[in-house]
């Protein structure tokens, strides 16, 4: 089992999913596609390494499966997966 | 009993026809196979086994998490019409509080303090919606339509 750390999740889906997030106690930002919001996403600020609840918390938000979310943070999973898998699951239409 | 429940005595053979206890001969009618009753015993002990091991995750998971009720939202711009549930997991060093049906979340070192994320987290949810209500996709608008449900502007 890997144990991801806050700042980096939160580095990858700003820069892999270009998504933005407003700073507070926690970091909640939105994934766009073609200018909708798709999906919100919360991640704990303030922490080094997740939870194994919280990291599971935040696969769920993003509607993917724990290696999906492992291959996402590591390198191979790129946002044009992320997009054909929310269209595959009617998150995108 | 330890001695008929020995796997290293059956470990040699494929299949329950062909074990042969070294202890007994004693063979059970089981279908159209032939099963010696060590080996019923055996399989009865590890069922039993994986049975205590499946009661102790539940009994950790079901102790890990519970459903409590919120009936505001101390804010000074919505409340909610009624107790909504909101699902708590207690991790060692860390409580999550999530209402599931808008997928909202709220993370602390305590219970108290995921509550109070969560409900910051549910208020900024419904204004962010509400801000680009024509500027959806599918599951955002579930979420709306769940908040419209259950909160009120004051």
């Amino acid at each position: 089992m890997t144990y991801w750390k806050s700042i980096d999740v939160k580095r990858t889906c700003e820069n892999k999913l270009d998504i933005s997030f407003r700073e507070g106690k926690e970091f909640n930002g939105w994934f766009y596609y073609n200018g909708k919001k798709i999906l919100r996403v919360t991640i704990p600020s303030g922490r080094s390494e997740l939870t194994i609840g919280t990291q599971h918390s935040i696969i769920k938000q993003l509607r993917l499966l724990k290696n999906e979310f492992d291959e996402l943070n590591k390198c191979p999973f790129q946002k044009r997966d992320f997009i054909a898998k929310l269209k595959r699951i009617g998150a995108i239409t | 009993m330890n001695n008929l429940i020995d796997p290293n005595a059956w470990t040699s053979t494929k299949s329950g026809t062909d074990f042969i206890n070294p202890q007994s001969k004693i063979e059970a009618e089981s279908g159209s196979e032939k099963l010696s009753i060590e080996y019923l015993f055996y399989q009865v002990e590890n069922l039993k086994n994986e049975l205590e091991q499946l009661k102790k995750q539940d009994l950790i998971i079901s102790s890990r998490t519970k459903e409590i009720s919120i009936r505001s939202l101390g804010d000074t711009r919505i409340g909610l019409k009624y107790k909504i549930p909101i699902l708590i997991e207690s991790y060692d060093e860390e409580t999550i509080a999530t209402f599931i049906d808008a997928e909202v979340v709220g993370f602390g070192d305590t219970e108290p303090e995921a509550i109070e994320n969560l409900k910051k987290n549910l208020v900024d949810l419904y204004f962010e919606l509400i801000e680009d209500e024509n500027n959806l996709g599918p599951i955002p608008q579930n979420w709306l339509l769940v908040l419209r449900e259950i909160c009120i502007e004051k």
